[in-house]
C-alpha cells in the first residue's frame, strides 16, 4: 500500500533559478526606470492637456467672433450715413 | 550564472548563523533610502519562500515566477512606507498574497473570456514522490490533480489560508497576520475549506490528505 499521507503542499520546495534571480535583484533599476517613465508620461499628459486647453479657448473665441460676424446685427451701422 | 558579490554571501552567512534574529539582520533604514545592497540581502533571504509561497498558491510555475518579481519590485517601491507596526515577515507576506490574488483575479478573467487555464503539469510532478513505481506514481499524479482542482474551486480566501496551513511553514498566527484576520476567521476559513473538500472528494482522496 503507497503512502498517501503525506499532503502534497507539505513536500518539496522548489528553488530559485539564477535567471529570476538576477531578475529580482534588477528590482531597484526597474523601480527607477518604471518612475522615470511615469514622470515622463505624467509631463506628457500635462502638456497635451494644456495645449488641448489652449487650442480650444482660443478656437472658442474665434468662433463667437464668427458668430457675431454672421447674424443680423453685423454690419449694424455700416450704411448709416449722417 | 552570473557570480554573487562576496559581501553579499557573507552577510547571508552571518544571517544563517543567527538564524533567529534574521529580519534584524535587515537594515530597513537603509532599504527605505532606497540602498540597493540591503535590497540584495533581503531578496536573498526571502526569495525563496515568497516563490514557494506564490508556487502553491497559484499552482503554476511561470505564473509564480511573474508575481515573485512583481512582489520584490513591490516591495522595493513601497518600502519608504513601512511603519514597523508589523514584522517585515508579515509584511513581505501580506505583499505576496495580495499579488497571488490579484494573479488569480487575472487568471479568473482569463478564464471568462474562454482562455482556459490548467494546472501546470509541472507542479503536479513536483508534488508526486520520484521514488514510486511508474504505476503507483501515475495512480497518485490522477490523485493530485483531482485535489488540486478541488483547491483551485474554493474561494479566495479559504483557498490561500487553506494552502498556508498545509505548507507547513505557517503557524494559524502569523497566517491571521498575513491575511489581516482574525485568529478564529482564519480557523473557520480551514474549517469551511476542508468542509468543501470533503464534499467533492472521493475517499482515498479525503481520508489521507483532508
Amino acid at each position: 500500500m503507497q503512502n498517501l499521507n503525506e499532503h502534497p503542499f507539505s513536500k518539496k520546495r522548489i528553488e530559485v533559478s539564477s535567471s529570476l534571480h538576477d531578475m529580482l535583484m534588477q528590482a531597484p533599476a526597474l523601480a527607477k526606470k518604471e518612475k522615470r517613465q511615469t514622470g515622463f508620461f505624467a509631463i506628457v499628459t500635462i502638456l497635451c492637456l494644456t495645449l488641448n486647453l489652449l487650442y480650444f479657448s482660443s478656437r472658442q473665441e474665434k468662433l463667437a467672433e464668427e458668430e457675431l460676424l454672421e447674424t443680423q446685427y453685423a454690419n449694424f451701422g455700416s450704411n448709416l450715413s449722417i | 550564472m552570473a557570480e554573487r558579490p562576496t559581501f553579499l554571501l557573507t552577510q547571508v552567512f552571518r544571517c544563517d548563523d543567527i538564524q533567529l534574529t534574521v529580519s534584524q539582520e535587515i537594515d530597513i533604514q537603509a532599504l527605505q533610502r532606497g540602498d540597493v545592497h540591503a535590497f540584495e540581502v533581503l531578496v536573498i533571504q526571502y526569495e525563496k519562500k515568497v516563490l514557494n509561497m506564490c508556487w502553491y498558491i497559484l499552482q503554476n510555475k511561470e505564473e509564480a515566477e511573474d508575481a515573485t518579481q512583481d512582489i520584490f519590485l513591490t516591495i522595493y517601491q513601497s518600502i519608504p512606507k513601512f511603519k514597523g507596526d508589523a514584522k517585515l515577515s508579515t509584511w513581505i507576506h501580506r505583499i505576496t498574497l495580495n499579488k497571488c490574488l490579484e494573479h488569480i483575479r487575472k487568471a479568473k478573467r482569463k478564464k471568462r473570456f474562454g482562455i482556459h487555464l490548467r494546472i501546470d503539469p509541472a507542479f503536479i510532478d513536483h508534488t508526486i514522490d520520484l521514488n514510486k513505481n511508474p504505476e503507483e506514481a501515475l495512480m497518485e499524479k490522477e490523485r493530485v490533480k483531482v485535489f488540486l482542482e478541488s483547491v483551485q474551486q474554493l474561494s479566495e480566501n479559504q483557498r490561500i489560508a487553506y494552502t498556508l496551513h498545509h505548507m507547513d511553514e505557517f503557524s494559524y498566527k502569523e497566517i491571521s497576520e498575513s491575511m489581516n484576520l482574525s485568529l478564529s476567521a482564519i480557523e473557520s476559513l480551514i474549517f469551511r475549506a476542508k468542509q468543501h473538500l470533503k464534499a467533492t472528494l472521493n475517499d482515498s482522496i479525503k481520508n489521507n490528505w483532508i
